[in-house]
């Protein structure tokens, strides 16, 4: 088989979006800075933190839609004393309101859009948090402006505990090779189901599929140069077999017929399936796409030559896979 | 200027500066011999392209008369290489190209029979080899498909 570890890498660079971009931690520096400045004085004390997929080493740049940093703020006050959560939410939407042409309270998050071009570019999503309550566990605040009573909740959240989850679990070389292959789901994904939401796996939905038993380190030690040489085709490969395992076949009353569908828990609190929003004949599109990429990365598996293998890849991932070509033979030629 | 050739679902672009050689050739080049060389470029399936991105010129060893061009593999396999390597390994031969005195240039049997038998040889990077004629006025782009010379049409943009 061929070995294809420069072009995954190239193709990890070209697609990875994380802390070297300037752009985006400018953004998210002067909001802070806006917010800090301009925040009511009836607001409670607060601490940021980095979370999502930015604070995780899991970022993509995605296809046809803006890209997001997502930041979190922590409020120092008890669940209990703010009754409606829309309370410490607007402290940051009125204290950032008029930034930019956009900013929003969303049902998760305060979100600030940046447009370039008269198009979304990007945004940072400011999630709530209620840090000093009594069972010293952390709240996320729920519910937008219009939201009724129902559809305004404090809920239970542990949001560094799932990023230090996921960046314990592999250390040193090993974490960088399981970052990688979860990159390359997600660009997969971007590539392969369209923009609008839910009917796609989120992004972290992929990630804990890998984190959560889907995917083994794949590396061989090279005695010639003493050094671990890693492989992430053959890690990918196996990630998606055991993602396809993990589907199960029954028939759902939802859809009227057989579907492959599964559940999945985040590791850490509220421990809610990541799969919820997803129906039931969403989830057996998925589990089509799963096994059509399987078929296509084994059909890799059998290519000799370096352009046939890539242009497979660039089929599952699109066109920041490089397609590379073995040394050209120009032989000899004769004209007249 | 990009120009184009399309042919069944690809297309084949001819990039800025190999065009222009092409065309310094047919502006200032007196056709006493004939010359020739390789072609090279990239393969981009997601837009279904392949472009040629360079050309090889002839070097000493090759055998230049006034009817015929007969390369020889050494300067054009090392300049491949070179190609290849500053490319990140993208680049790859993508097929010959040579002049003829005729200002619409047409493919001679031995022509015809050369770009046969290197098109059959399974040892390409591409699946697709074009052949491309430097004729007085105009160039023509022909490729081999099932054993058959095939023109190409030209889609300007």
């Amino acid at each position: 088989m061929l070995d294809l570890q420069k072009e995954f890498i190239k193709f990890q660079e070209n697609i990875k979006l994380d802390d070297e971009n300037q752009k985006l931690r400018d953004k998210r520096d002067i909001l802070l800075k806006k917010l800090k400045n301009t925040i009511s004085d009836d607001a409670a004390s607060y601490s940021t933190f980095n979370q999502g997929s930015y604070a995780m080493g899991t970022g993509i740049y995605p296809e046809d839609e803006d890209y997001d940093i997502d930041v979190g703020i922590k409020f120092n006050i008890d669940k209990d004393d703010y009754s409606d959560p829309l309370e410490p939410k607007m402290w940051v939407k009125d204290a950032l309101d008029g930034h930019t042409k956009k900013v929003e309270v969303r049902r998760s998050c305060v979100t600030v859009t940046y447009q370039e071009n008269g198009e979304s570019a990007y945004h940072v999503d400011f999630a709530i948090y209620a840090a000093d309550n009594a069972d010293e566990k952390m709240y996320i605040a729920k519910g937008k402006t219009y939201s009724d009573d129902e559809h305004r909740y404090w809920e239970v959240s542990d949001p560094q505990g799932l990023i230090k989850a996921i960046k314990n679990k592999y250390s040193g070389d090993d974490a960088l090779q399981f970052r990688r292959v979860i990159r390359y789901m997600k660009k997969w994904k971007s590539h392969n189901f369209s923009s609008n939401g839910d009917s796609a796996p989120t992004g972290i939905a992929l990630t804990i599929l890998a984190y959560d038993g889907g995917f083994s380190i794949n590396k061989k030690y090279d005695w010639a140069t003493g050094k671990y040489i890693y492989d992430d085709f053959s890690a990918l490969c196996n990630l998606v077999y055991n993602i396809k395992k993990r589907f199960s076949y029954s028939w759902s009353s939802e859809a009227g017929q057989m579907c492959h569908t599964m559940s999945l828990s985040l590791p850490v609190e509220p421990y809610n399936d990541l799969f919820v929003k997803m129906t039931d004949k969403q989830m057996e599109n998925f589990y089509q796409k799963i096994n059509k990429m399987l078929e296509k990365l084994n059909e890799v598996k059998g290519k000799t030559k370096r352009s046939e293998a890539c242009t497979i890849l660039v089929e599952l991932f699109g066109e920041d896979f490089p397609v590379t070509v073995d040394k050209s033979m120009v032989g000899t030629s004769e004209s007249a | 200027m990009e120009y184009e050739v399309r042919a069944e679902s690809f297309r084949l672009e001819i990039n800025e500066n190999v065009y222009q050689r092409f065309s310094a050739y047919i502006e200032s080049y007196n056709y006493n011999v004939e010359s020739g060389g390789i072609l090279v470029g990239i393969l981009d399936p997601s837009h279904n392209s392949i472009i040629i991105t360079d050309i090889t010129e002839p070097f000493d060893r090759d055998r230049q008369t006034r009817y015929g061009f007969h390369r020889m593999e050494k300067g054009h396999q090392e300049k491949m290489d070179q190609l290849w390597e500053q490319s990140d390994f993208k680049k790859t031969y993508l097929g010959e190209w040579h002049t003829h005195k005729q200002k619409r240039p047409c493919p001679s049997n031995i022509d015809i029979k050369n770009w046969i038998k290197i098109s059959k040889k399974n040892i390409h990077n591409s699946q697709r080899l074009f052949f491309i004629i430097v004729g007085t006025e105009e160039i023509g782009v022909w490729m081999v498909v099932h054993d058959m010379v095939k023109k190409l049409e030209v889609v300007e943009n």
